[in-house]
């Protein structure tokens, strides 16, 4: 397999690289904003577990530069052709969008690499730019250092530490005072309107300890993102959709109106991986957030679950050719011993002709697989591997 | 629990799921019981040492959708805990049934007598020592939850929690070191181990007694610290020091000194401390300087002896016996499936320099690796136990592969020695000779080394020297020296017998010797005589024992530079030679490496690979029949012949021959009247190799197949019927001399001598150490499922394909799937097998790999099912790296030949023809979807010899394909219709067909399940062609994705069953024709994580049906 075999694997890995992102991740936040124009109306942002950085990339890019990414940026154009020629689902088109498919299936042959195709985009339509925002204020917090990004303040913090509270409080108000009265020390006084978590351990591959992990690193985004978001703001984060991952959704539901399970195309189908969005923060009366009385042990959320009462429906409905059952499940009714459940509905995002993350794809000959942006970082077992090199080096 | 509106019930009925918690402790009545946590399930077993398999006493459901993560028995109570819940048994309750065949079943809540729920995930627990009332908790977070149990109200209390920090904690362990005190290490993400006494309150009164102590906090590992254990040692000195082992994401496993001494200044605090900004941990100190004493401050924190072990990641880590005088054992657990048994020295070291420091004494240690176990297949050793008492220690290990390990450690106790040394003898010709009392021995003694050795029985050795000495050793037990004596050799034969180059054992009592000179000498035990029977024309380099019946055995000598060899046949105990033959007719470049007897028929094996059948004929010489190129270029090592078939007093028709390539093969002789043919039945390869030495039957009333051979530097006996590994020698590699003695009724009984830097060393069992107290499956995650009724077969990420034999719960005995066949062809993790009819198993894979097998029973007692790749498809891209996502298979209409098609990870389907004769494949038919991955294809009914096609792809659309002409013979495939359906990704598809169409139920990433009909349209041609009509789907059918459905049907309609990573299985009632919509019967949780994939077992109608759901673990549920 030479290097390119990754390329052609993983689609998003490749435009990653053509299109400059540090990571592959850069375009599930990306085709997120696209379904949930998480963006709008938004200058202050916390990024947390953000290394190495490619979500920080994307909120520099768009919101300070302000660049625009468009479907351009990860559409598959041979796919849209072909989607058109077999006719497979023109209603996954504007009249617009098939005026430009038509208009480039004349054009071009519609064999044409996608490769190709797409370095054209990347090199322009995929962007354009407007003018930077001043207002905006990012910070971005990670235990890995992040190499610089223009306009984004970088904390190099464990998000799961108390301390982080006020240092993060500082970082985006400069004229915080930890010091002063203890009421305000742990609330913004300049809430932000976005807080954003990618981040993820890594997972032992027993099952349930990496997903409380998964969601221990999720509750310290709540907790902080509870300290700091305005009412009204918005919660994106990495989830891990396994056993148990009901009761969860039934917690985040307690402190947003609309909690849902979102899957961008850029996120494999065989990954466990999802993001969860929560819109229009409100948290419940008396609410305070304390990094001091952390959300994820003890059972304070559960019962606040049980006061909240999300209500369930049972209707079937019809629309575009399928009927949608609802059905009642006794046994979400039954369980008391893990916590109250709801299954907080499902988008898959970043729309159909988006490039698949779990297709193959054929690279035109004269391909040149590009470096990665930044290189992976070190993993701790890095010097294990080098010690056993040594050892198996000849010794003479 | 039988729902009201559907009169259909799951019971559990089989589990094989990672084995997450373990336990030893010994009864009253003396019965070693093993606990261990299967997903919610307790489950109880009394180990059997000595004997194969434990035997199952209770299996208790504990908590409800949690597995159980940790377990500890004390007091006659057991202490359960898994995520924040905690319960406790009783040890009584759960063994109560001894001594009858039921096993306690768990359903019964008497078992449980408390639980509680904890704030925290916990990752330890433990009984005070004293006080049977009171536990105490270690959480995720490095706190102490206090534990109170009233026997009384039969109700747990816990305490409020007590830290004097909270960093998140990949591990943890307590220890009761007081009445009132624990002391607590916990090793945190970051790769810091915090070591604190934590003092906890009187009875019934409050906080203002708690008390946390930090002593120690060790920083060095250069990753998570996945695994912690503490330990107090008494030293030579009468000195008792404390001890902590660490193991982590770096590899490596530390031994730090946390005895508490005086000049120690430790920090007290009564409350929590103030937070602080901690080293987030990446980059920490070096690794190097561990040993460094130059550095003070690494002085007091580095830790006394560290090691690098395993290949990847290491889970956990435990102290076991100490033997001799500061002397310990130390064992790690891996990710890669290894137990490592480390041998730990401690000695105090004078610290001069710090003459002011109190505590002038400094442990030190090192760590030395000993032994290698590896008893388990795929990843992971999820839990361990260990057991020390007084004249025994155990250590049990829990797997992924759902297995439980025991080994029997007690060696170590017993004999006081270091470590697996215990078990070997190193000798050489000087250690022999200082025993006897020879003249004329010293002079040349120097230069004389030991030649060539054969175990005439478990209880003689005969060796040869380079000076001509014939040696014989009295072998004694395990650990004690053998007695040596020499054999006197007539002085006018002594010149000929140094030339000796082969030493072969063809009786317990009796021995040839080969000389390069063409000599053959019988050795004869009883008079201890050497006499020289017969000569040949060349350089003996080889006897191969064929067989052995009334006293006479048969040998064939292989001579150097020739292809024919010599046959005869010798009286044992006098080495009277009744028949000479000679072997005729083989090509000249036949090297003979290897032979066996078929009835007549002698079957010799070359070192190129190629086999011949020789027939005896009227001359007496032995001529070649028939010439086979097997599929291997490498030597040919060993050739025996199956079992007969039970009552059969002829041998059977097959061979098994063991190659240097990795594989063993089982062949069928074909003898017609005329002609003779060399059928392949079987081919694979066990976990070790590629030198496969040999293999024999075993005595059983089923006989089981053992194989052994060389993995890498370790010598393996491997018991490929029950995929057990009964013995692992480190001997340094395959290019030795060696030789197996065996047992074929007693397990692990062996002795393997072997020449590593001209010594002889000779390692012997007597029983086999470990035991497998159950047996375990794939060790890693199971993609695909088929089942052709009679068998079952999976494919799994660990690259493997297995076929079992599902045997349903009968009369008290428990269900049991026994695997009869394991497949390693594929080099990437499975996407799918198919079963078609009951002799053909289709397997696809990454890397554009697709296998076709040939499956057969043997008739023979062998009870191993033959399979044997027929097909490999080649027709593959240029770079050969997509997927095969699904496919199907069907029968051709004139049934010639079968009807494959595959859909590809690049949006390709094609449909081939495979033909069984030679395996070859055409192309036949080729289409291209949007460029969407497709993951589910299925072969609708056949129009043109081709079928119309379903499929499914990762755009969450199912799409309906018929065939047009194209040039030549080749067809297109041209998309008929789609639809959407899901979100996104379809993971599995199921269809049944209805008589006037199909029923196909989905499952999707989207967390949805849907039903599509299908139903015919009038086509042009006259044939039946499909379209899409309805549509129905349930959005939030489970929490998370859903990777596999099937559709059953039964007399009251048909029946659609889903499973998915919310670790659900959910039953739902399809409707058939164009009304009614699909409505949910009943859920229930499974413990299989990641499921991948259903299958159905058994008749449906006739109520004995069981679904087999399979993922991370395996579980069968019967459906009534």
């Amino acid at each position: 397999m030479g290097k390119s075999s990754k390329d052609k694997r993983d689609a998003y890995y490749r435009l990653a690289k053509e299109q400059g992102w540090r990571a592959r991740s850069a375009f599930k936040l990306l085709q997120l904003d696209e379904e949930f124009d998480l963006f709008s109306n938004v200058t202050r942002v916390v990024d947390l577990c953000a290394a190495p950085g490619s979500w920080s990339q994307v909120l520099s890019r768009v919101l300070i530069k302000g660049e625009k990414f468009g479907r351009s940026a990860w559409q598959d154009r041979d796919a849209r052709v072909r989607q058109q020629m077999l006719g497979v689902f023109p209603e996954a088109f504007t009249p617009e969008q098939r005026e430009a498919i038509e208009r480039e299936t004349s054009s071009s042959s519609p064999t044409s690499t996608s490769a190709s195709s797409t370095s054209e985009t990347a090199a322009g339509a995929a962007t354009t730019t407007t003018t930077t925002n001043p207002d905006v204020k990012i910070v971005s917090i990670d235990l890995q250092p992040i190499s610089p990004l223009a306009g984004i303040t970088t904390l190099r913090a464990d998000i799961t530490h108390p301390a982080t509270v006020p240092l993060l409080l500082s970082a985006l108000d400069p004229s915080y005072d930890a010091s002063s009265s203890a009421e305000n020390t742990q609330a913004a006084q300049h809430p932000v309107d976005l807080v954003l978590s990618d981040g993820a351990p890594d997972v032992t591959g027993l099952h349930d300890l990496d997903i409380y992990v998964q969601s221990q690193l999720l509750f310290a985004a709540l907790n902080l993102a509870l300290c700091v978001l305005r009412p009204g703001g918005k919660f994106v984060a990495k989830i891990f959709r396994g056993r148990n991952v009901d009761v969860l959704y039934a917690q985040l539901k307690i402190f947003f109106e609309k909690v849902i399970v979102a899957k961008p195309r850029s996120s494999r189908a065989s990954s466990v991986e999802a993001f969860i969005v929560c819109l229009n923060f409100r948290p419940p009366a008396g609410f305070r957030a304390s990094l001091e009385e952390p959300l994820g042990v003890g059972r304070r959320l559960d019962r606040m679950v049980r006061e909240r009462d999300v209500a369930s429906t049972r209707t079937a409905s019809h629309g575009g050719g399928i009927t949608e059952v609802e059905v009642y499940d006794e046994m979400v009714e039954s369980d008391k011993d893990n916590g109250a459940r709801w299954i907080a509905p499902f988008i898959a995002c970043g729309d159909l002709s988006a490039f698949d993350s779990d297709a193959s794809y054929q690279l035109p000959e004269d391909y040149v697989s590009l470096d990665p942006v930044q290189p992976p970082i070190a993993p701790p077992y890095k010097r294990a591997l080098e010690l056993r090199a040594g050892l198996s080096k000849p010794s003479r | 629990m039988v729902h009201t509106t559907n009169q259909l019930s799951l019971t559990r009925d089989l589990s094989h799921v990672p084995i997450t918690a373990l336990a030893l402790s010994r009864s009253p009545s003396g019965q070693l019981l093993v606990f261990a946590g299967e997903d919610s399930d307790l489950v109880v077993y009394e180990a059997k040492t000595g004997l194969l398999k434990g035997r199952l006493l209770s299996r208790t459901s504990v908590f409800v959708d949690q597995p159980i993560h940790g377990i500890h028995v004390r007091h006659g109570r057991v202490l359960v805990w898994g995520h924040c819940h905690v319960a406790i048994l009783s040890v009584e309750r759960l063994t109560k049934q001894q001594g009858h065949d039921g096993v306690v079943d768990g359903d019964g809540n008497d078992s449980v007598i408390a639980k509680a729920t904890a704030p925290d995930w916990i990752f330890h627990g433990a009984f005070s020592e004293t006080d049977d009332s009171v536990g105490a908790l270690a959480t995720a977070h490095n706190e102490v939850i206090p534990l109170r149990f009233s026997s009384d109200t039969a109700e747990i209390h816990l305490g409020a929690a007590i830290a004097p920090s909270r960093p998140m904690l990949y591990s943890a362990h307590l220890t009761w070191i007081a009445d009132d005190t624990v002391l607590v290490a916990g090793g945190t993400v970051f790769g810091h181990v915090v070591v604190w006494k934590c003092r906890l309150a009187e009875q019934q009164q409050q906080q203002q007694q708690t008390s946390t102590e930090t002593l120690f906090n060790f920083e060095g590992h250069e990753g998570s610290i996945f695994g912690v254990d503490m330990s107090t040692v008494t030293l030579s000195d009468g000195s008792s020091a404390r001890i902590l082992a660490s193991c982590s994401d770096d590899r490596t496993i530390r031994i730090w000194d946390i005895t508490e001494r005086g000049g120690d200044k430790p920090s007290r605090s009564d409350a929590p401390k103030a937070p602080q900004v901690i080293d987030t941990g990446f980059g920490g100190s070096d690794f190097n300087d561990a040993h460094d004493d130059t550095q003070s401050r690494s002085r007091q924190n580095a830790p006394i002896a560290a090691a690098m072990g395993h290949a990847s990641r290491i889970w956990g880590v435990k102290f076991g016996p100490s033997y001799g005088e500061d002397a310990l054992s130390v064992y790690s657990f891996g990710e890669d499936a290894t137990m490592q048994r480390w041998h730990l020295r401690l000695s105090h070291a004078t610290a001069a320099q710090e003459a002011d420091c109190s505590s002038s004494r400094l442990l030190t240690g090192k760590l030395s690796h000993s032994k290698t176990f590896s008893l388990h297949s795929g990843k992971h050793l999820w839990s361990r136990a260990v057991l020390l008492e007084d004249k025994a220690a155990f250590v049990a290990t829990g797997g992924a592969d759902s297995q439980i390990c025991l080994i029997d450690e007690s060696s170590l106790v017993l004999s006081q020695t270091s470590d697996s040394l215990g078990q070997l003898l190193t000798l050489d010709t000087v250690d022999i000779l200082k025993g006897l009392d020879h003249p004329g021995s010293s002079n040349t003694a120097a230069k004389e080394i030991i030649s060539r050795y054969d175990f005439l029985s478990y209880d003689h050795i005969l060796v040869s020297t380079s000076q001509g000495r014939l040696l014989l050793g009295h072998l004694k037990e395990p650990h004690v020296d053998p007695e040596w004596e020499q054999i006197e050799v007539p002085h006018d034969l002594r010149d000929d017998v140094k030339l000796c180059y082969v030493v072969k054992a063809i009786a317990p009592t009796a021995a040839l010797l080969g000389t390069t000179s063409g000599n053959i000498y019988h050795f004869h035990l009883p008079t201890q005589s050497i006499t020289h029977i017969a000569s040949v024309p060349g350089k003996i380099i080889e006897v191969n024992r064929l067989s052995s019946r009334d006293g006479v055995v048969e040998v064939l000598i292989y001579l150097h530079g020739r292809a024919e060899s010599h046959y005869f046949a010798i009286n044992v105990s006098t080495g009277h030679v009744h028949t000479q033959g000679q072997t005729k007719g083989l090509d000249p470049r036949f090297v003979p490496t290897a032979a066996g007897k078929l009835n007549d028929l002698l079957v010799i094996g070359s070192r190129h690979g190629f086999l011949s059948v020789l027939d005896r004929q009227e001359d007496g010489m032995y001529h070649s029949i028939l010439d086979i190129a097997t599929r291997s270029r490498d030597t040919i090592t060993a050739i025996l012949p199956l079992p007969p078939k039970p009552g059969s007093t002829h041998a059977s028709r097959y061979i098994l021959v063991t190659s240097r390539d990795g594989k063993y093969r089982i062949y069928e002789l074909d003898r017609q009247s005329d002609f003779m043919f060399l059928h392949l039945r079987h081919e694979t390869s066990p976990p070790f190799g590629p030198m496969i030495a040999g293999a024999w039957f075993t005595q059983d009333t089923v006989p089981e197949l053992v194989l052994y051979g060389f993995r890498s530097k370790d010598f393996v006996i491997w018991n490929e019927t029950r995929r057990e590994e009964l013995a692992t020698i480190e001997c340094g590699g395959a290019h030795r001399t060696f030789q197996l003695t065996f047992s074929e009724t007693i397990p692990g009984r062996y002795r393997f001598a072997f020449t590593k830097t001209s010594k002889l060393s000779i390692s012997s069992s007597d029983r086999l150490a470990h035991e497998w107290v159950k047996a375990g499956i794939h060790g890693r995650e199971i993609r695909s499922l088929s089942s052709n009724g009679r068998y079952i077969a999976t494919g799994a990420e660990d690259t493997t394909i297995r076929i079992w034999e599902y045997l349903q719960i009968a009369d008290g005995a428990q269900a049991e799937l026994r695997c009869v066949a394991a497949m390693k062809a594929h080099i990437t993790g499975l996407q799918k097998v198919v079963w078609l009819g009951d002799d053909y198993l289709f397997s696809s894979a990454g890397n554009e790999e697709f296998f076709v097998w040939k499956v057969q029973s043997l008739e023979s007692d062998y009870t191993g099912l033959a399979v044997m790749c027929e097909g490999v498809f080649t027709d593959k891209s240029e770079d050969a790296d997509l997927r095969i996502m699904d496919f199907d298979v069907c029968q051709s209409d004139d049934g010639s030949s079968m009807i494959v098609s595959m859909g590809f990870s690049n949006s390709v389907l094609k449909t081939y023809r495979y033909t069984s004769d030679g395996g070859r494949f055409e192309l036949l038919a080729k289409g291209r979807y949007t460029g969407a991955c497709i993951t589910q294809t299925r072969h609708l009914s056949m129009r043109d010899q081709l079928p119309q096609l379903l499929t499914a792809s990762t755009d969450g659309h199912l799409a309906l394909w018929r065939t047009e002409p194209q040039e030549g013979a080749m067809r297109e495939y041209v998309l008929e219709q789609a639809v959407p359906l899901h979100q996104n990704s379809i993971k599995s598809l199921d269809l049944i067909d209805s008589g006037e169409g199909y029923q196909v139920f989905t499952g999707g990433d989207d967390n949805s399940v849907a039903v599509t009909w299908l139903g015919g349209t009038s086509g042009s041609t006259g044939s039946a062609s499909w379209a899409f009509s309805r549509r129905n789907i349930v959005r939030r059918a489970h929490a998370a994705a859903i990777a596999g459905v099937l559709l059953i049907r039964r007399r009251t309609g048909v029946v659609g069953i889903s499973v998915s990573n919310d670790q659900r299985v959910k039953l739902w009632s399809i409707p058939s024709g164009e009304d009614g919509n699909v409505e949910l019967i009943r859920g229930d949780c499974i413990g299989v994580a990641d499921a991948g994939d259903i299958a159905a077992v058994g008749d449906f109608d006739g109520g004995m049906a069981t679904i087999v759901i399979a993922g991370v673990g395996l579980e069968a549920w019967s459906l009534k």
